[in-house]
């Protein structure tokens, strides 16, 4: 593995944006923005299966001891990391997948790193609100809240990721 | 060989977000509040010194406000005092002043609030006071004389509270001037109001109304505020559902009362005795 470092700073970076930024920010009912999916997000395309998943779940358990939310974290984070290969053969095309290196907008360009981006968050969103609300009554107020935060986790994740591109071209 | 060894690579992603998932979710099914809690208060161990130092700085931007609320209470609590004394004045015979036998049923402690989650279904309020300050399990939670939770779990230092506005919250509450009764409890929607149901029809309930806690209650004082009647229909022609706006400003959560029932140990012990024969 390479830039093991620069992950390693990442996954700090992401878990203190979250927990001392946006967690306690108050934010309102319908708007809750993750930023720490982007950690998952970011990973390399060529990264193997197993370890992404595992480091999907070390990421959401943290994140669960931070939020007293137990296991709602992990589960969402690991459906995600689930989700990704699937989602990256779906809006990136098979030469860059091929390539590898981090996802971001200096290999997928702006609108396919948003689209990619979104779409994970959305599964992320979904799963977390669904389960943490457990009824299905209300259920238009549950949509609402996943398409807000979805829409302010992926501004957040975008940033992130900006600074993660800026970080590499000064090295 | 190679074809076989891809196809174990692609079960191998399947099985494991299996079994990870599986785990989690069985985790997720079994919690109760106390165990996020006990969750909060080990991450306190490391984060609370910064939620305190956070809450320290925003704390001066509210100082204003907290010091006027503070002044208006001490101006009702002043006013309640010379009406006790006046009562005692006027008949001399009096044992016992009836809101000094109250409050020595209670114990109480200050604290302040360092973190306080809003935007979740469960939120918690997190406690700059531990078991070293003699704060305990049950401890209800007041501000300006409205609940706002109570104590789930102690570590030395820090304490996590369920707030009111956690879906599992759920008190009872008493229609303020009659004998009616119905329960509390936040529906996750709106984080200035809660629900007050199962009021009987008979209740003659109004918009405007003030809830306030009951005697059953083992955790909050008695005629503490809960909230004022915002709207209400009937339900199955049985019961009124309400919405009730919470007087306790939960948004803006500062310095905080906590009072602890004396006797709850007794009490719980005798409940629980009863109920087995």
């Amino acid at each position: 593995m390479y830039r093991i470092l620069e992950y390693f700073i990442l996954f700090a970076v992401v878990i203190l944006l979250q927990v001392f930024v946006f967690d306690s920010l108050q934010t309102g009912r319908y708007f809750t923005p993750f930023v720490y999916p982007a950690f998952v997000i970011l990973l390399p395309m060529e990264i193997s299966g197993w370890l992404l998943l595992l480091l999907a779940a070390a990421t959401g358990v943290t994140m669960d001891v931070f939020m007293g939310t137990p296991a709602l974290n992990t589960i969402a984070t690991v459906f995600l990391a689930f989700c990704r290969p699937g989602v990256l053969k779906l809006f990136v095309e098979k030469d860059v997948l091929d390539e590898g290196g981090i996802p971001n907008i200096a290999r997928l360009g702006t609108a396919r790193f948003i689209r990619y981006s979104t779409a994970l968050l959305l599964l992320f969103n979904a799963v977390f609100f669904v389960l943490e609300t457990m009824t299905l009554t209300g259920i238009g107020y549950t949509l609402l809240r996943i398409v807000l935060s979805t829409a302010a986790s992926a501004a957040v994740v975008y940033f992130c990721q900006l600074l993660f591109v800026i970080h590499k071209s000064k090295i | 060989m190679y074809r076989f060894l891809l196809f174990l690579k692609k079960i191998l992603f399947v099985l494991l977000f299996a079994v990870i998932e599986a785990a989690a979710l069985h985790y997720y099914a079994g919690s109760s509040s106390y165990n996020q809690a006990k969750l909060i208060n080990a991450s306190n161990r490391l984060a609370g010194g910064v939620y305190a130092g956070m809450a320290d700085v925003r704390r001066y931007f509210t100082l204003g406000r907290e010091n006027r609320r503070l002044t208006e209470e001490v101006a009702s609590l002043r006013a309640q005092l010379d009406a006790a004394r006046k009562r005692e004045a006027v008949q001399p015979g009096l044992p016992e002043l009836p809101f000094a036998a109250d409050s020595a049923e209670f114990v109480y402690r200050a604290a302040r609030v360092i973190k306080n989650s809003l935007t979740r279904s469960e939120n918690f309020i997190t406690l700059n006071r531990g078991a070293d300050d003699g704060i305990e399990p049950d401890m209800a939670i007041l501000t300006g004389g409205a609940i706002a939770g109570y104590v789930l779990h102690c570590n030395a230092r820090f304490s996590v509270a369920m707030s009111v506005l956690n879906t599992k919250f759920r008190t009872s509450g008493r229609i303020l001037g009659t004998d009616y009764f119905g329960s509390v409890y936040w529906d996750g929607h709106s984080y200035d109001e809660v629900m007050f149901t199962e009021v009987p029809k008979y209740a003659e309930l109004q918009a405007g109304d003030t809830i306030v806690t009951t005697d059953y209650s083992a955790i909050f004082p008695p005629d503490m505020l809960i909230g004022t009647v915002v709207d209400f229909e009937l339900f199955n022609g049985t019961y009124y559902n309400a919405r009730l706006k919470l007087f306790a400003n939960m948004g803006s959560l500062n310095n905080v009362v906590l009072a602890g029932y004396r006797h709850r140990e007794e009490r719980r012990e005798l409940e629980e005795r009863t109920e087995r024969n």
